[in-house]
């Protein structure tokens, strides 16, 4: 619980310091985009800390190329 | 601003070496050493050979489109939406995925040989957060860095093999080629991946290099002499630990420094070793998170880089802690990491290679 | 002598700044501009046998040569004129001034002004007015002489080998001394006035065909943009000049020896003197520098590289030893030989406090007593800065709160952090041990690579007018390494450093020959 709060407290935190000149800029597409990425990490800092499981590109790769990687060890062999 | 600044190409060829010396140093005469005991330093020999081949293809690549960044000749290869998913595609599984299991490389090999009481979310902020100061500073002297420390790396490597060598025995490389050459080649694959099909990676940094006809040799120089480097580091380990053993290690570089011993005097001073590869590592990770920072940023057309430094870097670090829960998850891995890299590493400078060619695409005249 | 544009003078053009022709009205201006301050001396002054012109002679007490003023001006008007010559300029309705200035007056430096702003300043740096009853226009005589202190030794950069003047409070005493080193025509020197009240000169100077002339150019631009009521010390320009101010590391170096700055005017560099200090400031600024001591090159070349390596060392040391302390004793015991392990160990048995904890407490006495001993009577303030050290810190270890092995760990820094030629460095290195210790108590090595990576990034991305800070390491030049870490001898350095000039870079021919064999 506690480590949650504190990804979100980095999370304001860093929102605090990188918002003020973007809007000061007026750079509208990248506070969006910026807004987007800080969320998306803020939510895998919070799942992570509360032990939540999270999507994993390992196992996505591992899925997908098993067979590949079986083929191609066949075939040195 | 986008980072504006100029490297040289000497730097260029130091930030590469520093790179795939990166996080293969610590562990790769043991992978290698699994699969072919005592013969693991032919396949340091050949990895990267065969990495130097595949170089080539990306050099091609380059220097029809010289002083361009790779995400820029893509979209015009490909055509601008095409060209903008294929980039995209491109960075978030090759720089942004690597750099997840690099820091998670370092993470596990600080908590596990040096500082095993610290959490290792604590060392991955940490180090993190001093790459994106580098990355937010840019590349300059990011290149500067490198530049500056190279020398003692290279003095660190000379102390390391100076100091073992009076303890090596020849006999270790023997029989040589016992099973013969397959377990030699098989072995090499996993190492040709990783790192030495990675270089497309640096096709981003080429416009920033301020004589970009010295490119394609800064890079072959960077990789050869990485190459040469573990070769001399897997042949050291072999030969003072023998094939069997190493294998067994899990970072069979750190348990090699840890056998020096000066006069009997200066002894265990392995941490000052690990220096090295908390350099190359840092560097390593680095460069991964500046292209990845910076190609997203181009293609984003964005007015500047650094405000997506810290959003990027919260994803890195929460992901480097979930892709695997341990070691054994990440030996099983790594084969399959093997066959994927190939996609980016030469399924996509080939293919764009071809396309160029065929359609007679060459950098527009006005650029 | 420019004026700076400041609204002030917009203001004082409100008032009537033009000189009257009415003498009795001009000096009860001035008079009343200054406040009839009481070291204004004004004398009024006929001249001409039969008193056809009235004039008055102001001055301020204590900066002028009153000599030279009886002599040159009083003198001279009233005795020293050809009365006939006199007379038939007035009937001829003449410009007395310009007579009086091209036939009369027996002094150096004269120029005419109608303004009384430029009268009154000059006034106060010096001169002598000179106001003709009937010419709205005055003429102001540069006469001053003033008290200042003599040329001394340096006092903070002394050398066992090399002259021993260093530079004063005065402006020109100080470009002279620059001017004896360097006789050469292109040796440039621009004046300017920085400082909307205290008005002190500033002199730029620089080789012409040696020093880049963007660098120049930047340093007026960037002088030009200071507006500020005082400059008091060169420090004061420093800060403004600089190239980035969030950062420890300095990037205009200064130093009080006249040789060190023809050195670097020899090599390129632009030197800034301020009027009322003997720190003269140096342009473009280099991390090498601050290693470098005038004494290198006036020793022998063998001997000076190893003592500029040792000089290294130094660096390390005092940026590096108490966090290697710390993190060797908590995470990286193993490094220690056997006996020193054990050694240390017994020793800290007793200490209540982790060894983050005494080396930051340690180090904080140190500095206190540091600055404590630089303040005091100097009678007192050697003895108790060296001896209250080591008496406090034999103490300490007596009643068990720091080891002894602590004590001289900071000792050792602490005279490590002495080598450096350049105190601003030093004082940086002082400031960045602390967060390395700090780095060290969390992650040991690890903790100390980490903070070294920061400052390393920082400092390559440091620049001082536009060239690299890091230079010659990186970019590399490896000619310009002749004279970093190492010293080639003099017959070896032919070349000046690449970044600092592009062109001109031949020092020496190459016909000078090495020292020959003995037969």
């Amino acid at each position: 619980m506690m480590i949650a709060a504190a990804v979100a407290a980095v999370s304001i935190g860093i929102a605090l310091f990188e918002v003020t000149p973007l809007r000061r800029q007026g750079l509208w597409k990248e506070l969006w985009t910026f807004a987007a990425l800080l969320l998306l990490g803020t939510v895998l800092g919070i799942a992570r800390a509360l032990h939540i499981p999270i999507w994993n590109p390992t196992h996505w790769i591992t899925f997908a190329f098993k067979p590949v990687n079986e083929w191609l060890i066949g075939m040195i062999n | 601003m986008m980072d504006n600044g100029k490297i040289s190409a000497r730097q260029l060829s130091i930030l590469i070496m520093l790179y795939c010396i990166g996080s293969a140093i610590i562990v790769i005469p043991s992978t290698l050493a699994s699969q072919a005991k005592q013969d693991a330093w032919i396949s340091s020999l050949l990895s990267p050979a065969i990495g130097l081949l595949v170089l080539q293809i990306a050099i091609r690549l380059s220097n029809r489109f010289p002083g361009m960044a790779l995400t820029e000749y893509i979209e015009i290869i490909f055509g601008k939406w095409v060209g903008k998913i294929v980039s995209l595609w491109f960075l978030a599984t090759f720089p942004f995925m690597i750099g997840f299991y690099t820091l998670r490389d370092i993470g596990d090999f600080l908590t596990m040989q040096i500082m095993p009481e610290t959490p290792i979310e604590a060392i991955h902020i940490v180090l993190f957060g001093v790459i994106i100061v580098g990355v937010r500073l840019g590349l300059e002297p990011l290149a500067r860095t490198a530049e500056l420390l190279f020398p003692w790396i290279v003095a660190l490597f000379a102390v390391l093999f100076l100091f073992i060598v009076p303890q090596v025995s020849k006999t270790n490389l023997l029989p040589v080629l016992e099973n013969g050459w397959k377990p030699v080649i098989r072995a090499s694959l996993p190492y040709v991946s990783f790192p030495f099909l990675e270089p497309v990676i640096f096709l981003m940094l080429v416009n920033h290099v301020n004589r970009s006809e010295k490119v394609g040799r800064a890079l072959f120089t960077g990789l050869a002499m990485a190459g040469f480097l573990m070769f001399i580091t897997t042949l050291i380990t072999i030969l003072l630990f023998g094939g069997q053993l190493t294998s067994l290690f899990m970072y069979p570089t750190y348990e090699l420094s840890k056998k020096i011993n000066i006069g009997n005097f200066l002894q265990r001073i392995e941490i000052i070793m690990a220096t090295i590869w908390f350099v190359t590592i840092y560097f390593r990770l680095a460069i991964l998170f500046y292209v990845s920072v910076v190609g997203f940023a181009r293609v984003m057309k964005a007015a500047d880089y650094r405000f997506l430094t810290l959003p990027l870097g919260m994803i890195t670090i929460v992901m480097s802690l979930v892709v695997y829960r341990n070691v054994g998850d990440l030996t099983a891995f790594i084969p399959v990491w093997a066959s994927f890299a190939y996609i980016n590493g030469l399924l996509l400078p080939a293919l764009l290679l071809i396309v160029a060619v065929i359609r007679k695409i060459k950098r527009p005249l006005v650029k | 002598m420019r004026r700076n544009n400041h609204p002030e003078r917009q203001e004082a053009a409100k008032q009537t700044a033009q000189l009257h022709l009415d003498l009795h009205h001009n000096v009860q201006h001035i008079r009343q501009t200054l406040g009839n301050s009481g070291d204004l001396v004004v004398r009024d002054l006929p001249i001409g046998a039969n008193e056809q012109l009235h004039s008055a002679i102001i001055y301020t007490d204590g900066l002028v040569d009153t000599t030279s003023i009886q002599s040159g001006v009083i003198e001279a008007l009233m005795s020293g004129l050809d009365q006939d010559a006199l007379a038939n300029a007035i009937r001829s309705d003449a410009d007395m001034l310009n007579y009086l200035s091209n036939h009369a007056l027996a002094v150096e430096q004269i120029n005419e002004t109608d303004t009384f702003d430029e009268l009154i300043h000059s006034l106060l740096s010096g001169n002598v007015i000179l106001l003709l009853n009937g010419y709205d226009r005055g003429l102001f005589i540069n006469l001053s002489k003033y008290e200042h202190r003599a040329i001394m030794e340096p006092a903070v950069e002394t050398v066992v080998r090399g002259p021993r003047e260093s530079f004063t409070e005065s402006l020109r005493t100080n470009t002279a001394l620059i001017r004896r080193k360097i006789k050469d025509q292109n040796l440039r020197l621009d004046n300017r006035m920085i400082g909307r009240i205290t008005k002190t000169d500033i002199a730029v100077m620089y080789m012409k065909g040696i020093a880049d002339d963007h660098v120049v150019e930047q340093v007026h631009s960037r002088l030009d943009q200071i507006d500020i009521d005082g400059i008091l010390e060169s420090g004061y320009i420093e800060a403004y000049i600089q190239d980035v101010d969030f950062t420890p590391f300095p990037t205009v170096y200064n130093t009080e020896r006249p040789d060190v700055i023809a050195a670097e005017l020899l090599e390129g560099k632009v030197v800034i003197l301020v009027d009322g200090t003997p720190f003269v400031l140096v342009v473009p600024a280099l991390f090498i520098s601050f290693l470098h001591s005038a004494e290198d090159y006036y020793q022998r070349a063998d001997i000076s590289s190893l003592i500029r390596i040792l000089r290294f060392i130094g660096l390390f040391i005092s940026l590096l030893a108490p966090s290697l302390y710390i993190a060797i004793t908590t995470f990286h015991q193993e490094m220690l030989p056997t006996q020193l392990l054990i050694g240390l160990a017994s020793q800290r048995e007793g200490i209540p406090f982790p060894a983050f904890i005494e080396a930051l407490v340690m180090e904080i006495v140190f500095e206190v007593l540091r600055e404590a001993g630089l303040r005091m009577p100097r009678a007192v303030g050697q003895a108790v800065s060296i001896v209250g050290t080591l008496v406090i810190g034999q103490a300490a270890v007596n009643a068990g709160i720091v080891s002894a092995a602590m004590v001289i760990v900071v000792s050792i820094t602490a005279i490590a952090s002495f080598i450096y030629p350049a105190i601003n460095m030093s004082i940086t290195m002082r400031m960045l041990r602390f967060p390395l210790m700090g780095l060290a108590a969390s992650f040991g090595m690890f903790g100390i690579f980490l903070g070294l990576m920061v400052l390393l990034l920082h400092m390559s991305s440091l620049k001082s007018f536009g060239v690299p800070y890091t230079a010659p390491f990186s970019p590399y030049i490896p000619d310009d390494l002749k004279d970093t870490v190492i010293r080639k001898p003099l017959w070896l350095m032919n070349t000046r450093p690449r970044l600092i000039n592009r062109r001109n870079i031949i020092r020496q021919g190459k016909t000078s020959p090495p020292p020959a064999k003995p037969k």
